[in-house]
């Protein structure tokens, strides 16, 4: 009994070592992206702001 | 002479002189108007499981798009990315993606949703809440990964879009989140009730730091604070700290403090409390809170077995909330 239920817990570990590593596996496709860095910053008008020259007094 | 701006995304509320930045360092004040630098510039980007978030209660075992940009409106002293937190987006090796790609490429490698992580997206508000529109339009599943330090009209802005959150949860005490994160505890606990108020569904996270947060006093306060105010079926995820960014003299959170913190959470009647990063823990399983039955077994990231049918114990017919499908 004892024996088996190692053997399951082996099993359940290979298991789940197995499935992380897929997960590795499929993020590397995202690498593709990655072909053009750049630092250069995107500039958007950002929204939740107030301006000094609209505020009473 | 230019205007000054006033940032109020966050409970910072940056007052910004021309060319000035904000705390996070990535909203700027140009000719009197106020940008973000960082819309459609992630500096990270990956697929994780959904389990990683955490999320326990949200589409078990599958793929989440998750993505970051430079900046943070928090110093918290542990942070386990501040290679990229604590940079301006200058300092950051960033890709274009812009929201529609970023849903393209979620539906390309099959995820369910789209997790806003990693840094803390309130700095990346105008970004997220694109790229969260069209996902939605899209049937992805949107996750609001963050300490949830923002003010009410942006949130309230967002949480239409919005079906999950993941919030740090970082202490419970004002001392703890000034010294700790430079932040305030207040406006998060507001922003974790507007949101659970709201319909998104929540799950928090409570990093234990050893000699810091980790008094039985500070834990049972938490959980009964969620208890109050949230009710019983907010799942509580207590994770350990691992050696990190400045404070690296400390030790990692010991296994038994960690299992004493999920004890706490049930002796207060909470009824979904995991134990993170401790692989094997029985504290990263999900039980029925009627019968005590295993519903959701797991170890790291992965499921071995799953008894929750049609958001049901399949043992005695319990709801158990969460986005299951
Ligand atoms: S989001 Fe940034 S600029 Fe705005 S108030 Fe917060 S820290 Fe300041
Ligand atoms: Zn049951």
């Amino acid at each position: 009994m004892n024996d088996r239920n190692l053997s399951r817990r082996r099993l359940l570990k290979f298991l789940a070592v197995f499935f992380t590593g897929l997960f590795a596996i499929r993020w590397q496709e995202i690498i593709r992206i990655f072909s053009q860095k750049n630092t250069r910053p995107n500039l958007k008008e950002a929204k939740h702001y107030s301006r000094s020259d609209d505020m009473a007094g | 002479m230019l205007p000054i701006v006033e940032c109020r995304l966050c409970h910072h509320r940056c007052r910004l002189d021309e060319g000035e930045r904000g705390q996070c360092r990535v909203r700027i004040n140009l000719d009197g108007k106020l940008y973000s630098l960082v819309y459609g510039k992630p500096c990270s980007v990956h697929i994780d499981p959904i389990e990683k978030k955490p999320l326990y209660h949200v589409l078990p075992a599958s793929a989440s798009f998750s993505l970051a940009t430079a900046g943070c409106n928090l110093r918290c002293k542990f942070c386990q990315n501040w290679q990229i937190s604590q940079s301006p987006p200058e300092e950051t090796e960033n890709i274009e993606l812009p929201p529609e790609s970023v849903v393209q490429e979620a539906l390309r490698n099959h995820c369910r949703s789209i997790a806003y992580t990693y840094s803390d997206p309130v700095i990346f508000y105008e970004y997220m809440l694109d790229t969260a529109k069209l996902a939605k339009q899209n049937g992805l599943i949107n996750i609001f990964r963050t300490a949830a330090f923002i003010e009410e009209e942006p949130l309230l802005e967002l949480c239409p879009f919005i079906q999950t959150a993941s919030v740090d949860l970082k202490g419970i005490t004002e001392e703890y989140y000034e010294k700790m994160c430079a932040a305030k505890l207040e406006p998060v606990l507001q922003a974790v009730k507007i949101m659970h108020r709201q319909g998104v569904w929540v799950e928090l996270t409570n990093l234990v730091v050893p000699t810091w947060n980790d008094k039985e006093k500070d834990i049972r306060d938490l959980c009964l604070w969620i208890k109050e105010n949230l009710g019983p079926d907010v799942p509580l995820h207590f994770s350990r700290f691992w050696p990190m960014h400045q404070l690296k003299s400390l030790p990692p959170t010991p296994e038994k403090t960690l299992t004493r913190a999920r004890e706490i959470g049930l002796e207060e009647g909470l009824h979904y409390v995991y134990v993170g990063n401790i692989p094997e823990h029985e504290g990263n399983n999900t039980y029925c809170p009627k019968d005590g039955k295993l519903l959701i077994r797991r170890i790291g990231y992965s499921i071995l077995e799953n008894n929750i049918i049609d958001g049901q114990c399949k043992f005695c017919g319990t709801h158990i909330p969460g986005l299951w499908a």
